[in-house]
């Protein structure tokens, strides 16, 4: 009588075997105490290897990779701006090195010579909307200055910037999705 | 959120929610764990590197395409840190450190306690407890195949894919471990049978 290889035995238990195979194990368990003991030595084992491991992880596990992945994702963004900081504070060290060795009066006089249009806003449009005729009132004689008017806009823009640097740190790249 | 499919959450997380974030590491936290016990012995590391496993889970998650099973792909990055753990540390992946344990004639006996009959100490638990040490004799990848097999049901092809081994290469390590553990607790199980 010949046994089926542990292989076959172990293929039997898994269902893993084809329809001829399976019927000539299951024939020869029928009539076969010692390959009855092994299946169910093998039965056994498998019922113990679907048991957990005990081990688990601490209960501060989720909180810490959450922390982690806080602190990385801002750490893109500080890192950025960290950069951009450099760049700007190298850009002036060599605009105080370069008045420091030249003509630094002309140099501050050219600066002062720059200057943008100063606009003297006429609110009197305001009048033609029939609501609150006041209130081109209250704008009256008020003078814009059109530095404030660009520093107004480079804060914008740099808010902007800030913003979609945060979005795309966020999202990363989202195409593979 | 239980409802939610993976890939909704994915989504929900590539938009910047890391509460659906931390549902996923729910989700996955078990085969992770199961991955890493089985993987690695030091207990110490083991936490460190199921942190590192759900970071670069999360900083990859834009790259994953759906070409495979979330499990799958997420099990393949668990194998893959503690593959690279245990390199770092020298640790083989498929040296038999079990046959040096029965060449020096050590065997499961020191998992039995004092000496007592089988079935008086060998109990269900004790029985879990057994096997769980014969397991952890066994060589990495061996570890590996019948914890992904068994405990997660996964396929031959989805293990070969996590392993990054040939199917054929997957069903042996899983039909040797399976032998190795039937002849190391055949005795036991023997002594149980002639009791009984």
């Amino acid at each position: 009588m010949k046994h089926p290889s542990e292989d076959q035995i172990q293929a039997y238990i898994d269902h893993k075997l084809n329809p001829e195979d399976k019927e000539m194990v299951r024939n020869h368990l029928r009539t076969c105490p010692v390959c009855r003991r092994t299946v169910r030595s093998y039965q056994r084992i498998y019922e113990q290897l679907k048991v957990e491991p005990n081990w688990q992880f601490s209960l501060q596990f989720d909180a810490r990779v959450m922390r982690k992945i806080s602190k990385e994702s801002l750490g893109e963004i500080y890192n950025k701006l960290w950069y951009a900081l450099l760049i700007f504070g190298i850009f002036i060290a060599v605009i105080s090195i370069t008045v420091a060795y030249t003509d630094a009066q002309s140099y501050l006089n050219m600066v002062r010579n720059i200057s943008l249009p100063r606009f003297d806003m006429n609110w009197d449009f305001l009048k033609s909307f029939n609501f609150l005729p006041d209130v081109s009132s209250l704008f009256k004689g008020t003078k814009l200055n059109a530095h404030f008017m660009v520093l107004c806009i480079i804060v914008l823009v740099v808010i902007v910037l800030i913003d979609q640097a945060i979005q795309f740190a966020r999202t990363r790249t989202h195409q593979g999705v | 959120m239980s409802d939610v499919t993976d890939k909704d959450l994915i989504d929900a997380i590539l938009a910047g929610n890391q509460r659906a974030f931390e549902e996923f590491m729910q989700r996955y936290k078990n085969l992770v764990r199961h991955i890493i016990v089985r993987m690695i012995a030091n207990t110490a590391d083991r936490e460190d590197l199921g942190q590192e496993v759900f970071f670069k889970i999360y900083h990859n998650l834009g790259t994953f395409r759906f070409a495979s099973k979330v499990s799958t792909w997420v099990a393949k990055i668990a194998h893959n840190a503690c593959v690279n753990y245990l390199q770092k540390k020298k640790i083989p992946l498929l040296e038999n450190n079990y046959l040096e344990e029965d060449k020096n004639g050590i065997t499961l006996e020191r998992f039995r306690g004092d000496g007592q009959s089988p079935l008086e100490s060998v109990e269900q638990e004790n029985a879990a407890a057994l096997i769980q040490a014969a397991i952890e004799q066994l060589p990495v990848h061996y570890r590996s195949v019948i914890t992904l097999y068994h405990l997660h049901e996964m396929s031959y092809a989805e293990i070969s894919e996590i392993m990054g081994l040939p199917e054929g290469t997957v069903k042996s390590y899983l039909f040797r471990a399976r032998k190795i553990l039937r002849h190391k607790l055949a005795r036991v199980y023997a002594e149980e049978a002639a009791v009984t």
